[in-house]
């Protein structure tokens, strides 16, 4: 097939980086892309994500330094963090990152800055998670890849703070394309922390095609915060897959509130015993936006859970996607996983598609999915109007409570925080507005 | 004692009993498909005009289109120009009296408990030995004339009531609604007919039964229920005994129309030839079925017990275009050996305050893979919509598999769509209370399964809803999770 018929000149025409040890991933990834073009509407998994609209737009490459110093204001956790890592339009800005006294054990930084044998270690992994043949997307983010961003935690290391790796965008008026990579490693026995936080400037119009591959190696635990803030006129694809060894701890937070369109694919690999995984999902959409969280979590080996809630809040015209898969593999005895799916929809004009699948090859497992779509309770409307709130304040406490419940289970609070202010604000809530966790 | 896998493994090696009867019917037409093939069966049903442009104009359709590869089903490639199309009903070389019919086939029949009349009937004893059989049909239809119920097959009707058959065929499932609704309208051959007029009670069970003179459809069925204003009727397809039959494709399709305040209640039992315990040969079933809440409401309940065919396809529907009409869809499907089947429902809430229930209950034995796939979608005009789905699977045996794909949209804030799934296999614990009251290993799965579908069997016309617990029982003998 020809590039035209694919429609993927405006990424096609783009000059790429070229060079280096990643130079072999990058060629697979283009030959891939060039085969796949964009996902088309019949495929089942982009059934409802329509990325069209993205091969009429223009895309450039990002080029020099941005400073970005107060968005960098706006979103820094670092008092909070180990280390920050700041990229501006998917490359990262040394001045702006943190990385000096960190703790024992880790390294963070980009893999060409690596010492060799974390390096080393870091290459035989890289895309072997995400390879290019796994979506379009992934194969378009191995094309470009510029950076590979490397937080890795050596045996038995405890990483009491967090790592934040900040992404930022601030086009300036130019369609920009970024590519940024991230490979997470927490070797036998680490204990470590990831706080993703994507912004930008809310005149942005940018596409960020993101690839996150985290491993988790045997016993260690890793909780890992994903949340994205970007104007409403930015595209987010995100891929990310965790793959969790023998009594490894994986938790995922994802928070979907900015973004014209976002699609987050999140898959887990629950590959050695009594692994399990935690995915806390919130998902805020309005006016005319889509946000699609796609999830997969594959039980391999027996005696592992899981553990899924995602919650969404749908208003204005916006649509929501959530596909939910539990994959259990043949022999994977003593499963034990739970899904749950819960929408609150506030117009008529907004929409939800759920779609919670359950996929089971073993006998001995105990998987439960639930999923409800609907208005806010009518009877709990009545009890906070019975108390002397209007019916517009009643609204909003209980939209807030919705959605704080999922805030509620984050441990690391500046991010918790952050996004109960912002949930606040939008209910035109006071800003110390607290509900602690059950 | 046998250990548990033995016993799977025992019940994996039991054999369907009664093959199927090769036979040569005269009166056919060559094999494949073309134009001029649907011309001759409509020449030979001695079709009205209207008829033969529907079926071209499907043809025409089904041209263009492929072959469903979405469902969770794997098959060799089916060959559409080796089938033959049309063949007319002849006699069959049967056996005479049931004294000549297989005795395993004969005590699986008293095991079910079928009713001797009928156990004639359904191995394949000439029509004319049933005596009983005929005359308790010929009795049913003129009590059923009395009433002004039109029940008759479908060629008949095309006869008989040309202005019913053009006024409602593919109103519900069009010619081109998918490849096999498609690939049916071209070809079908028979089917049933029913219109029930208005404000008229169905005073019995319509059942397949008596239904003497649409018998050898073929294996492009249509049917075709209409209950018109304030009517209610309850109709039975199929039977619990396993069916012969010699074909291996079946696309089926089957439309209900309700108006205004009628209820119409479709039950199914289906036990077609699973194939072999290699999975060799059976059934294809692949069968369109969809209902039509057109008047205010209108209510439509689906409940199917599938426990034949290799592979079944199909997802019995309800429009719910009247506001306040209800659907319903109660569900049993059993997969054994290397069976599949993907089935479930759709449910399209369309006018205002519409409700809709789903129960599906799947279980899954030897290598069978058992899917649930459903809609419910709830448009922005179907204010006040409620549905509550339930779909819960059931494995015995560590090779078979269980998969649950629902799909909810929701399009306004006033409706309510909930969902639940669990798969789960035959507890431990349960299995060792039964022990301890002294049951025996396989009537306590026997009672534990038919628990566990007891919300669909209680939706189905006592004496199937009897049959089918047995039928549940006999086809788990020996498996044991």
């Amino acid at each position: 097939m020809s590039t035209e018929q694919l429609n993927i000149e405006s990424f096609t025409r783009l000059t790429r980086p070229a060079g280096g040890s990643l130079q072999p991933l990058r060629e697979a990834g283009m030959q891939r892309f060039l085969q796949t073009g964009l996902p088309k509407a019949k495929d089942e998994e982009w059934r409802f994500t329509n990325t069209d609209p993205l091969a009429e737009i223009d895309w450039q490459l990002p080029t020099g330094m941005i400073d970005a110093a107060s968005l960098v204001a706006q979103h820094s956790l670092a008092s909070a963090c180990t280390a920050e890592l700041v990229l501006v339009n998917g490359r990262l800005n040394r001045d702006r990152s943190k990385v000096d006294g960190l703790s024992r054990g880790l390294t963070v930084g980009l893999l060409s800055d690596l010492p060799e044998t974390v390096a080393a270690r870091c290459r035989s992994l890289l895309a072997t998670l995400v390879d290019v043949e796994k979506t379009p997307f992934a194969a378009l983010n191995a094309g470009f890849l510029d950076q590979v961003i490397v937080i890795h935690a050596a045996s038995a290391a405890e990483i009491a703070r967090p790592v934040h790796v900040l992404s930022l965008s601030t086009t300036a008026g130019a369609p920009l394309l970024m590519c940024p990579r991230i490979l997470v490693i927490a070797e036998e026995g680490a204990i470590l922390r990831v706080v993703e936080t994507n912004a930008g400037d809310a005149a942005d119009v940018a596409f960020s095609n993101a690839v996150t591959e985290v491993f988790i190696g045997r016993g260690a635990s890793v909780e890992h915060y994903q949340s994205n803030w970007t104007s409403y006129t930015t595209w987010s694809i995100n891929n990310t897959v965790a793959q969790i060894a023998e009594s490894g701890h994986y938790v995922n937070h994802s928070a979907s509130l900015g973004g014209k369109l976002v699609r987050n694919d999140l898959e887990i690999i629950l590959d050695g015993p009594h692994a399990d995984a935690t995915l806390n999902g919130l998902l805020i959409v309005d006016k005319d936006r889509q946000i699609d969280n796609h999830t997969l979590i594959r039980h391999e080996k027996p005696d592992c859970t899981s553990r899924e809630l995602y919650k969404n809040v749908v208003g204005d015209q916006a649509f929501g996607v959530f596909k939910g898969r539990i994959f259990v593999q043949k022999d994977a005895q003593h499963t034990d996983s739970k899904q749950t799916n819960r929408t609150l929809l506030l117009t008529d004009q907004a929409m939800m598609e759920s779609m919670p699948a359950l996929e089971i090859y073993a006998d001995d497992v105990k998987c439960t999915h639930g999923s409800t779509t609907g208005p806010l309770d009518e009877d709990m409307l009545f009890y906070l109007r019975s108390r002397g709130l209007s019916t517009e304040a009643s609204r909003h406490v209980l939209i807030y409570a919705f959605a704080a419940d999922m805030t509620s289970r984050m441990n690391f609070s500046p991010a918790r925080q952050k996004i109960e202010q912002y949930l606040a604000a939008q209910q035109g809530l006071p800003q110390d507005l607290r509900i602690e966790a059950t | 004692m046998p250990t548990n896998v033995e016993q799977i493994q025992e019940f994996a090696d039991q054999q369907y009993k009664w093959g199927f009867v090769t036979q040569i019917e005269a009166d056919t037409v060559p094999k494949g498909l073309n134009e001029d093939i649907i011309r001759v069966i409509s020449a030979r049903k001695n079709e009205p005009e209207f008829m033969l442009k529907w079926r071209l104009s499907a043809f025409e359709r089904w041209k263009k289109m492929t072959q469903p590869l979405w469902p969770k089903v794997t098959y060799p490639p089916i060959d559409y120009q080796e089938i033959i199309y049309y063949s007319a009903p002849k006699a069959k070389a049967g056996p005479k009296t049931l004294d000549e019919v297989d005795p395993e086939l004969l005590k699986m029949y008293e095991k079910l408990g079928v009713p001797l009349q009928e156990r004639a009937a359904l191995a394949g004893v000439a029509v004319d030995a049933v005596f009983d059989s005929v005359s308790v049909a010929t009795t049913f239809r003129e009590k059923l004339a009395e009433m002004g119920v039109i029940f008759c097959s479908f060629s008949e009707a095309v006869q008989k009531h040309p202005e019913l058959i053009k006024k409602y065929l593919g109103s519900v499932v069009p010619a081109g609604d998918n490849f096999y609704a498609a690939l049916n309208a071209a070809v079908f051959t028979d089917g049933s007919f029913c219109y029930v007029p208005k404000g008229v009670r169905c005073p019995m069970e319509l059942s397949t039964y008596f239904r003497i003179n649409a018998k050898n459809t073929g294996q492009f069925e249509r049917t075709l229920l209409i209950a018109d204003e304030g009517a209610h009727v309850s109709y039975l397809e199929g039977c619990t005994a396993p069916m012969r039959d010699e074909n291996q494709l079946h696309a089926a399709v089957v439309e209900l129309v309700a108006m205004e305040n009628a209820t119409i209640k479709y039950s199914t039992v289906q036990n077609w030839y699973p194939g072999d315990k290699d999975g060799k040969g059976g059934i294809y079933n692949f069968v369109t079925k969809r209902g039509l809440c057109k008047g205010k409401n209108a209510k439509i309940t689906w409940t199917q017990v599938e426990t034949g065919s290799a592979i079944t396809w199909k997802y019995p529907s309800c429009i719910l275009q009247g506001d306040g009409s209800v659907g319903e869809f109660y569900s049993v499907a059993l997969t054994n050996h290397h069976q599949q089947a993907d089935t479930g429902t759709k449910m399209i809430h369309i006018g205002k305050n519409t409700r809709s229930t789903i129960v599906s209950k799947g279980i899954s034995a030897g290598f069978g893979q058992n899917t649930y796939r459903g809609l419910v979608k709830i448009m922005p005009k179907a204010t006040g919509a409620r549905n509550y789905t339930q779909c819960d699977s059931l494995l015995l045996g560590d090779k078979c598999g269980a998969h649950t794909f629902p799909y909810i949209e929701v399009q306004n804030t006033t409706s309510k769509a909930e969902h639940e799934a669990s798969t789960s296999r035959i507890g431990e614990d349960q299995l060792f209370y039964c022990k301890t009251r002294g049951i025996a290993l396989e009537d306590s799965v026997n009672i534990i399964v038919n628990g566990f579908c007891k919300e669909v069997f209680k939706e189905l016309p006592m004496e199937f809803a009897v049959e089918a617990q047995k039928l549940l029982g006999v086809s788990l003998e020996g498996s044991v999770g």
